[in-house]
């Protein structure tokens, strides 16, 4: 009877594994997949690849907003109202340099009209230079990112490939985009995704109840456990960096790199939980080391933060690093006026 | 290598499992065995292999050279050298630095000087706490003339780092295991032991992915802004802690298990419902079972157990709690979880007999309680994280937000949380089950399949045994 036990415990694995993997790979939610089976759609789930694909559809925009999750809080729309200038918001929650910089590349090839680039810079992008799943098997997304780049990064694991079929999140991510591919059929689908690169799923639209206080002190343990072993900055970073430098002078394009506010809670936190204020110290260094006539470079970080403006206070923030819309228009202040 | 990783169940296990089945040559399988637990344990920090080989090398001849002494005088100083050689490592990598640190504040309260000049950057190896006790208290009872020395190095070797219990335990006595490694017959498939092994690994990895993970995927950032704590979320933090933790190690336990029985061996039971105890005394009996068993045989009896007078019992049964809890960690958390158990087992033996009787009808949930507040101690970072915590939970000023458990993942902590009640306080435990029964019914073949598919699709998430620290 043990026997016939373990066969069928296989058997039901092997199915349910099976039936898990087709399902994924038949939905294909971060187009990385792109089998034979797999449906002819796009959904929102890769944020990076449909912010590309709006991006390579925009032609009016003159400024590029570059960054992670701290950029989306520049909006073209505030830009425009205020400084009547067309820009695109080609910051996404989570990019990897490597992805900004395949914006970058991109407008600069394939839009004459491009002036300005905002780069909201990210001391903790300096931990590496990895490149995510949804990028790396993203075919078109890979085409457009050139040679010298990608001998800077760090492939991803192998391994990390398998949770892209088989996971909780690929599952999930699966289950929503058979839900968009319905409303798609129907003729119902609406992509939260806007030609401006604006989305109406930004992580730093949602006001919280909490305090800004204990959000802070929240993030800088989470950072703590992802970033506590960063001792330096990392050099490919540093050189993917020189290389941007390279391609807006090339191209005789205005850089704007800003460097981002922390609050005074996640800042003391950063001290205390790094005992590192050094390499803080070494990323304001370095960034203001790339400034030239046709790279300029707009300080915001903390105390500076405080002397412009951008207080402690609930209003300018979404957490310890995430600054809000209030404390943006102070920044875009500086970008546009001064 | 984490047993709840795609490495581990998808290319490890399988070629393991398949080549030691295939091996004919029982030496072979012993060796393809030993080959693999280091191959185990050497793809976490392959440096540290040395040191597993050492510390197996040395009591492995040590015991032979015990034995073989002339004199008392003589065996005892091979025993001592191996207690040194032991205690001497696991001193260095686990407590060098606390020891270093405490030095330093004491000096420093005397000089009035805080600097420090010394401190050394030490990994702790994975699982050395449990490799050296379980190595350690061969060549003890060998000295005692407990057991004969083993004669076949690997399967010796084999005992001290066969993979399934290596890094976590249960800590195993070599009498259990060497013989077990050692008899050919074990060597062949059994459809039986095969099928239970199938199903303990399926629970454990449910319990340490589907519940212990999802509780801590809330407790973890809670805690990170404790400051800002509600009353309701620091209770709920020790309460979900108090489960995560069970169902980390006891999951652990129970894969380890399950693990050996695929390879036919077996290994003894880790927990029985410890939260169903009515007493300290009784928790000790039922939580991590095969450390309590190795404190109580090779430190509180040879410290005279109960046999020396009341005083003494008491100062032995603090000092192997006390000892427990060092055991744990180089912390002062650690130190006073320890202590704190000491207390509570003195206090409890002290009124054994003179329980008031109103006493009685709440011992379970007043067991239950001093658990969870020892845990806050055994989770805090240090001493002053859990006297805040503390305070948070018993001090004013009350109040019952929620704001700290995150929206994404609120809902599953607290199905999680439910699950784990149930579990824990109404069901029958893993070792209460009826496997024999189960392996019967080919309906909970498929039941534990689907566990095992619910449990890959959290694996994308690193998450680490929480008794790997120690």
């Amino acid at each position: 009877m043990s026997q016939k036990f373990v066969t069928v415990f296989f058997l039901s694995f092997i199915f349910l594994l099976a039936a898990l993997l087709f399902f994924t790979t038949w939905m294909d939610p971060m187009k990385t997949i792109q089998a034979p089976w797999s449906i002819d759609f796009t959904s929102d789930r890769n944020s990076s690849y449909i912010k590309f694909k709006r991006l390579q559809e925009n032609n009016n925009f003159t400024d590029l907003i570059v960054g992670s999750s701290t950029s989306e809080v520049v909006l073209p729309k505030t830009i425009q109202e205020k400084y009547q200038v067309n820009a695109f918001l080609a910051g996404d929650g989570g990019a990897s340099t490597a992805v900004r910089y395949l914006y970058m590349q991109e407008a600069i090839r394939s839009k004459p009209q491009l002036k300005r680039i905002l780069y909201v810079a990210d001391l903790f992008e300096f931990k590496n230079l990895t490149i995510e799943n949804q990028i790396y098997y993203q075919k078109d997304l890979m085409a457009a990112l050139d040679t010298t780049t990608l001998s800077l990064i760090t492939p991803p694991s192998a391994i990390s490939r398998i949770y892209d079929f088989i996971s909780q999140k690929a599952l999930q991510n699966s289950a929503k985009t058979l839900k968009d591919y319905r409303q798609y059929k129907e003729g119902t689908y609406q992509s939260q995704y806007h030609l401006d690169g604006t989305t109406d799923k930004s992580m730093v639209t949602f006001r919280s109840e909490e305090s800004i206080e204990s959000r802070s002190l929240r993030l800088a343990q989470g950072y703590k456990n992802v970033y506590g072993d960063m001792n330096q900055l990392h050099e490919p970073t540093k050189a993917l960096y020189r290389n941007m430098a390279q391609l807006a002078k090339e191209k005789n394009m205005q850089w704007i790199i800003i460097i981002p506010p922390w609050h005074s809670i996640f800042y003391k936190q950063f001290e205390v939980h790094f005992q590192k204020t050094k390499i803080f110290e070494d990323w304001l260094l370095f960034i203001k080391s790339l400034a030239s006539e046709n790279i300029k470079i707009i300080d915001f970080s903390y105390p500076i933060s405080l002397q412009k403006g951008i207080t402690d206070e609930e209003v300018f923030w979404h957490d310890g690093v995430h600054f809000s819309k209030e404390a943006a228009n102070i920044i875009l202040q500086e970008v546009y006026v001064k | 290598m984490l047993f709840n990783s795609f490495e581990f169940i998808f290319i490890f296990l399988p070629i393991v499992l398949c080549l030691y089945f295939w091996l004919n040559n029982h030496r072979h399988k012993l060796i393809l065995l030993l080959a693999a637990s280091y191959f185990f344990y050497g793809y976490w920090n392959y440096k540290f292999v040395g040191l597993l080989l050492l510390s197996t090398t040395l009591d492995f001849f040590l015991g032979l050279a015990i034995y073989n002494a002339k004199t008392d005088v003589h065996r005892k100083r091979l025993l001592i050298l191996s207690v040194i050689t032991n205690l001497g490592i696991l001193g260095f990598f686990k407590y060098f630095n606390f020891f270093v640190d405490n030095f330093y504040a004491v000096s420093s309260l005397i000089t009035n000087d805080s600097s420090r000049t010394f401190f050394l950057e030490i990994v702790l190896p994975v699982g050395i706490s449990f490799y050296t006790f379980q190595s350690l208290s061969y060549t003890i009872d060998v000295y005692l003339k407990k057991t004969k020395p083993h004669r076949d190095f690997f399967a010796f070797a084999g005992y001290v780092a066969l993979f399934p219990q290596l890094i976590a335990g249960p800590i195993v006595r070599h009498s259990d295991l060497v013989y077990q490694l050692e008899d050919p017959s074990r060597g062949f498939f059994n459809s039986d032991n095969f099928a239970k092994g199938l199903i303990l690994f399926a629970i454990g990895l449910s319990k340490k992915m589907l519940i212990a993970d999802r509780l801590a995927s809330a407790i973890d950032p809670a805690l990170g802004s404790l400051t800002h704590l509600s009353t309701l979320e620091s209770w709920l933090c020790t309460l979900g802690y108090t489960l995560q933790l069970y169902f980390d190690f006891s999951g652990y336990s129970d894969m380890a298990i399950g693990l050996a029985s695929m390879m036919n061996f077996q290994l003894p039971k880790n927990f029985n419902s410890p939260y169903k105890s009515r007493s300290i005394t009784e928790f000790w009996q039922r939580w991590h079972i095969s450390l309590s068993a190795w404190l109580r045989d090779y430190l509180y009896i040879p410290l005279g157990g109960n046999k020396n007078g009341t005083l003494k019992t008491y100062r032995n049964l603090f000092l192997t709690m006390l000892l427990g809890g060092l055991w744990h960690g180089a912390h002062w958390v650690y130190i006073v979880w320890g202590a704190y158990h000491g207390i509570l087992l003195g206090i409890e033996r002290y009124f054994k007999n003179q329980m008031p009787q109103f006493l009685r009808f709440i011992q379970w949930p007043l067991t239950f309680l001093l658990v969870m507040i020892g845990w806050v101690f055994f989770r805090s970072p240090d001493m002053s994280f859990a006297s805040q915590w503390l305070n948070k939970m018993f001090f004013p000023p009350y109040n019952f937000s929620l704001f700290h458990f995150e929206s994404g993942v609120r809902d599953k902590f607290f199905v999680a949380l439910g699950i784990g009640f149930i579990l824990a306080f109404r069901c029958k435990n893993t070792m209460e089950f009826d496997i024999r029964g189960m392996i019967q019914k080919p309906s909970f073949a498929v039941l534990m399949a689907i566990l095992l598919c619910a449990c890959f699709a959290f694996f994308s998430t690193n998450s680490p045994f929480l008794y790997f620290q120690f």
